[in-house]
């Protein structure tokens, strides 16, 4: 299958459950010497995608409301110096003055700019700095004690649309999540984003399932996607059925006050999961735990079943139920 | 998160308040900054180091350099006569800024209201709303002209927004005055003395104007608590555990071995919740809400504590 992972991608790739069961919590961790953007083999593939996806019609991928201008260029800054700090054989930073230099040598790119001036890009600063990163990018604008979806890049959504939630309040655009409101979780986020601080970014991890390797599953593109759900049979679910997971994180932006919020999506096919059997076996007690609402939320009602029973049968017994230290008695 | 700064100016704007600027010393850009924000400076005062909170009135265009302006204050834990013993080359450490009191950004109109010191976030503040033609009136009120920091500063370089008032001279502020006959979508800052605070409050509650077009400098609110020792007693494990004054009680569970979850570690997400059978609760965290709170029968082990001597948890 083509842009499947190779076996180093598949080692790293951030399997989202600690334990047996999944629970709804804040589950927020601090990002701690480590880049705040991956890049990784999928540079290229994403990046092209994400390139043909904004050319073709940037309606309901674009959203920049005008008093988000000192965010962008935050925004700009904030990925280009995390980049050339821990990428530096592909992105080099130099800055005299207002006067910056940007190469990205993975895309050939290299330009210099006036900071905090517009028309020296050939975009503006936000979508120029978008379309050379695999992240989708949301800034929420905080001001009336709460956070603001104003501005945003996304291509690669989990069933949702941007220019639905565009100037929703942190409240209004978390809406769908079922159990979450009656249990006040996005209160607490919410007064937890509001607190984040400029240099202390925080991490968390979202999960969900996709059938086919398709990083594109917007509103927009429902008809594309949606009758996909319903061709998983047992025979063709470990190659179809992908595990998706967000690494999400959380940047206090400091000209604008604004938060970068940045989704980092990843996808492994069950096939590609089950060369760790603790993997397997805790995707399977999670699943089959899961609450029908949540099931249906996710989108995994038709075919949750069909995944429950293939990795029953496609999980070995791990010999070590330490992760770090499992041995990988399959291969691929 | 620190930064490592010397200063590089003094300046006495009044017989009481001396501006200093700030420069990086390590090598290291200084961390931009939004209109509004302060920055913790650490103070050594004998043994210890006091974190004092001052607001930068330097603009944000100005990235080689940070601005403070501090108010000699008898009162004090010594942080500001320390500040203003200083010299010209003094090293000092001190925070990334912070936004506690920032600029509404749907606002048609800013009205920034200043008492005495109270004026130093508001020179950020219209560096940029006067950069992005955003209309604004400053209202000022001080002693007297010599006393009034930055008076030929805002006079020359926004004299026809600002509007000085000098208790010598019997002139006052008159919220009404100020806050009538405003077009709709105004917002109002308010770094003034309480009672003038709570007449302003009051009288633009009475015209109309929505609580979040209301806005107040509060800063350094964080609760600072004597931490003493206690004793956690774990009913399940039937273990008695010392909470040492230094430590929280998340750390003396993970010494003991007592598996416990964790995430966020400073009170904010709730992970590390554990119920609590017996004894008062100090809760120090930012999860809980205020109704959760009171009902004292969980806590957040990474940072609440017992307010007395021992507490019994569902461990």
């Amino acid at each position: 299958m083509s842009n499947s992972n190779s076996i180093e991608a598949i080692k790293r790739f951030p399997f989202p459950f600690a334990g047996d069961s999944y629970q709804y919590s804040v589950n927020i961790q601090p990002v701690v010497n480590e880049p705040i953007l991956d890049v990784d083999e999928h540079y290229q593939t994403e990046i092209k995608l994400r390139n043909s996806i904004l050319d073709r019609n940037k309606t309901g991928r674009y959203v920049n409301l005008p008093h988000m201008k000192t965010a962008q260029w935050d925004t700009l800054e904030a990925i280009m110096e995390d980049l050339a700090t821990h990428y530096s054989q592909f992105f080099t930073l130099h800055q005299k003055g207002d006067r910056w230099t940007w190469e990205n040598k993975i895309l050939n790119v290299r330009d210099t700019f006036a900071f905090l001036d517009e028309s020296s890009l050939p975009y503006e600063p936000f979508e120029y700095i978008a379309r050379q990163v695999q992240e989708d990018i949301i800034l929420l604008d905080q001001r009336e004690k709460d956070l603001f979806l104003d501005a945003g890049v996304l291509t690669f959504p989990t069933k949702w649309s941007i220019e639905f939630d565009a100037g929703m309040s942190f409240e209004e655009f978390h809406a769908p999540v079922p159990r979450a409101h009656q249990m006040g979780v996005f209160k607490k986020a919410k007064s937890f984003l509001r607190r984040i601080e400029i240099g202390k970014p925080w991490t968390r991890r979202n999960w969900t399932m996709t059938v086919n390797r398709r990083l594109d599953t917007s509103f927009e593109t429902y008809p594309a996607w949606g009758k996909d759900r319903s061709s998983v049979t047992l025979d063709n679910c470990g190659a179809k059925v992908h595990l998706r997971v967000e690494v999400q994180r959380f940047v206090r932006l400091p000209r604008s006050n604004s938060l970068m919020f940045t989704i980092h999506t990843y996808l492994i096919s069950l096939e590609e999961l089950s060369i760790n059997p603790v993997w397997t076996k805790r995707l399977h007690e999670v699943l089959k735990k899961l609450p029908s609402d949540i099931v249906q939320y996710k989108g995994l009602s038709r075919y949750r079943d069909t995944v429950l029973t293939w990795l029953s049968q496609n999980t070995l017994e791990p010999e070590y139920t330490n992760l770090e230290s499992t041995v990988y008695s399959r291969s691929l | 998160m620190m930064q490592a700064v010397k200063i590089i100016k003094i300046k006495n704007l009044t017989p009481k308040i001396k501006v200093f600027r700030l420069t990086e010393i390590d090598g290291k850009k200084l961390k931009a900054f939004s209109p509004g924000s302060h920055i913790a400076v650490e103070i050594p005062v004998g043994q210890k180091i006091h974190r004092n909170f001052y607001t930068l009135c330097s603009s944000q265009q100005q990235t080689e350099f940070y601005d403070i302006a501090v108010l000699l204050t008898n009162n004090s834990r010594g942080g500001s006569q320390y500040l203003h013993r200083s010299k010209i080359g003094t090293k000092l450490n001190i925070s990334y800024p912070k936004n506690s009191f920032s600029l509404a950004s749907f606002a048609q109109k800013h009205i920034l209201v200043a008492g005495g010191i109270g004026i130093t976030p508001y020179l950020s503040m219209i560096a940029y709303l006067s950069k992005n033609n955003i209309p604004f009136e400053l209202h000022y009120a001080a002693k007297s002209a010599s006393e009034c920091a930055f008076y030929d500063f805002l006079k020359c370089e926004y004299s026809s927004q600002v509007k000085f008032y000098f208790s010598e001279l019997e002139e006052y502020i008159s919220p009404e005055k100020v806050l009538e006959k405003q077009p709709l979508g105004t917002h109002i800052y308010l770094c003034i003395p309480h009672s003038l605070r709570k007449d302003f409050i009051t009288r633009a509650k009475s015209i109309g104007y929505p609580k979040s077009a209301i806005h107040q400098e509060i800063f350094g609110a964080k609760k600072v608590n004597q931490k003493r020792s206690f004793i956690a007693n774990l009913s399940k494990s039937k273990q008695k555990i010392t909470v040492a004054k230094d430590r929280t009680l998340l750390e003396a569970l993970e010494a003991a071995k007592i598996p416990i979850d964790y995430s966020c570690r400073i009170g904010g997400c709730g992970a590390c919740e554990v119920k609590v059978i017996a004894g008062d609760i100090e809760h120090l965290d930012s999860y809980y809400s205020s109704v959760e709170k009171t009902q004292q029968n969980k806590m957040l082990a990474c940072i609440s504590r017992a307010k007395n001597q021992q507490i019994i948890i569902d461990l």
